[in-house]
């Protein structure tokens, strides 16, 4: 009889691994179970103890990657590409390109090519909201298109004398700069999005609202370069996290789902950052090292507002 | 429909005759299985809480003895259908592959599995 409880009270710290809303749900069964599954002599195999540790892992982690956690991101990813419309469609008018992080001449083909994706991301976006998947996706896809006519085209326009292996380097730059890698990232997620059946969550009113108040507050950080003509200062990047941060606070309690799904597109942030070559320069690692803390601190208050309130599912 | 795992299949069939708790199902995969399969705890809820959420597998009691509470799982509507045409296809592929090697494939008596 002794030995029994001993045993209970190990499965009951074991299932303590497992989040508290499941625990709620399963716990005290899967206690029972796990106590019949004991040796003779009154011990938890170790087989047991590994399965319940799994479970912990796919719920904590992998279960975090839900459906509609997808469909959140997937809808933030359109919504930081549609938020690009307006810079792009005023720097074609001036024709010039306010928004280009890149060091090479610019050409037509990109001026023009960015201005006519950012419209088809704007369209991607607001089809995808509305339920219309199929002309999201076909958007999406001729968004890419004229982006990447004018990244090869701001290549070739300097291939002139050059070697080989330059014109090589000087396309994996092109595409490989985070510029490139979201816009495709985009796509791909909705891609999996509409194959998986998702659909955008929440009110598509606020995801409107969110269009233009985006548009406004990522361009801080290239305007800031243009007024100061160099990098952003550390403060500032901290700043942006810190009110990101902040955001994600008093959004939590509402919508969970949608925190999470911005974390994810922080830890994004992190990994396209730290791949590439501006990682060398000061600004690079402080962006990478400033999203990999906000996607922990996002995903920390999705956590507890998930916990907070169980029954909020309704994102936005 | 996407086909079931090998485990949600196994689950299923322990499920099929009468409802069972979360150790009967244990015992009764082990032994469909002639011990080839031996779902841990951890596992066999991972998989009942997959199949609830499909609507493949429902609760049908509680039960509390010696203050430890069982929970009793059987098969739904959806779930009996779903098992059925597992169970049919996996005959079939099994026909298939027989008659190409050359073996006759065993009688089942009427085609359920």
């Amino acid at each position: 009889m002794k030995i029994e409880e001993s045993i209970e009270d190990v499965c009951r710290r074991l299932v303590r691994l497992l989040p508290a809303d499941y625990r709620e749900q399963h716990g005290e069964d899967l206690v029972t179970t796990l106590v019949d599954t004991a040796d003779e002599r009154g011990v938890l195999p170790l087989r047991e103890r590994l399965g319940v540790l799994a479970l912990a892992v796919r719920l904590r982690v992998v279960t975090p990657l839900s459906a509609r956690t997808m469909a959140a991101l997937v809808t933030l990813l359109l919504l930081f590409q549609a938020q690009q419309a307006p810079v792009a469609l005023v720097s074609t008018v001036w024709g010039s390109v306010v928004q280009s992080r890149m060091d090479y001449d610019v050409s037509l083909w990109w001026t023009v090519g960015a201005a006519v994706s950012s419209v088809l991301w704007v369209i991607a976006f607001v089809a995808w909201l509305y339920g219309k998947v199929r002309s999201a996706l076909w958007s999406a896809a001729l968004a890419v298109l004229p982006l990447g006519i004018g990244m090869v085209d701001s290549v070739l326009n300097r291939i002139e004398g050059r070697s080989i292996w330059w014109v090589l380097g000087a396309f994996v730059s092109v595409f490989g700069s985070p510029f490139v890698v979201w816009s495709l990232l985009a796509l791909l997620a909705l891609s999996l999005g509409v194959t998986g059946g998702l659909r955008a969550p929440g009110r598509v009113r606020w995801w409107l609202v969110a269009l233009p108040i985006c548009a406004v507050v990522f361009q801080i950080p290239d305007l800031t370069r243009l007024i100061w003509l160099g990098p952003l200062p550390t403060w500032e990047i901290w700043l942006f996290a810190i009110l990101v941060w902040i955001g994600g606070f008093i959004l939590a309690l509402r919508s969970p789902v949608v925190v999470l799904a911005s974390g994810w597109a922080a830890a994004l942030t992190a990994v396209i950052y730290a791949l590439d070559p501006p990682t060398y320069t000061e600004e690079g690692r402080m962006v990478a090292l400033a999203a990999l803390a906000t996607a922990v601190v996002l995903a920390a208050c999705a956590y507890l507002g998930q916990r907070r309130t169980p029954s909020a599912r309704e994102p936005v | 429909m996407s086909h079931l795992s090998e485990q949600a299949f196994l689950v299923l069939t322990a499920l099929a005759d009468e409802p069972r708790h979360g150790y009967g199902v244990l015992q009764e995969v082990d032994r469909l299985s002639d011990g080839r399969v031996r779902l841990a705890a951890g596992t066999l809820y991972g998989v009942l809480d997959r199949l609830t959420r499909q609507g493949l597998v429902v609760v049908d009691r509680e039960e509390v003895r010696n203050s430890r509470l069982r929970r009793y799982y059987r098969l739904s509507d959806d779930g009996a259908r779903t098992l059925a045409a597992e169970a049919a296809r996996m005959e079939s592929s099994a026909r298939t592959a027989l008659t190409r090697l050359g073996k006759p494939a065993p009688s089942t008596g009427g085609g359920n599995a």
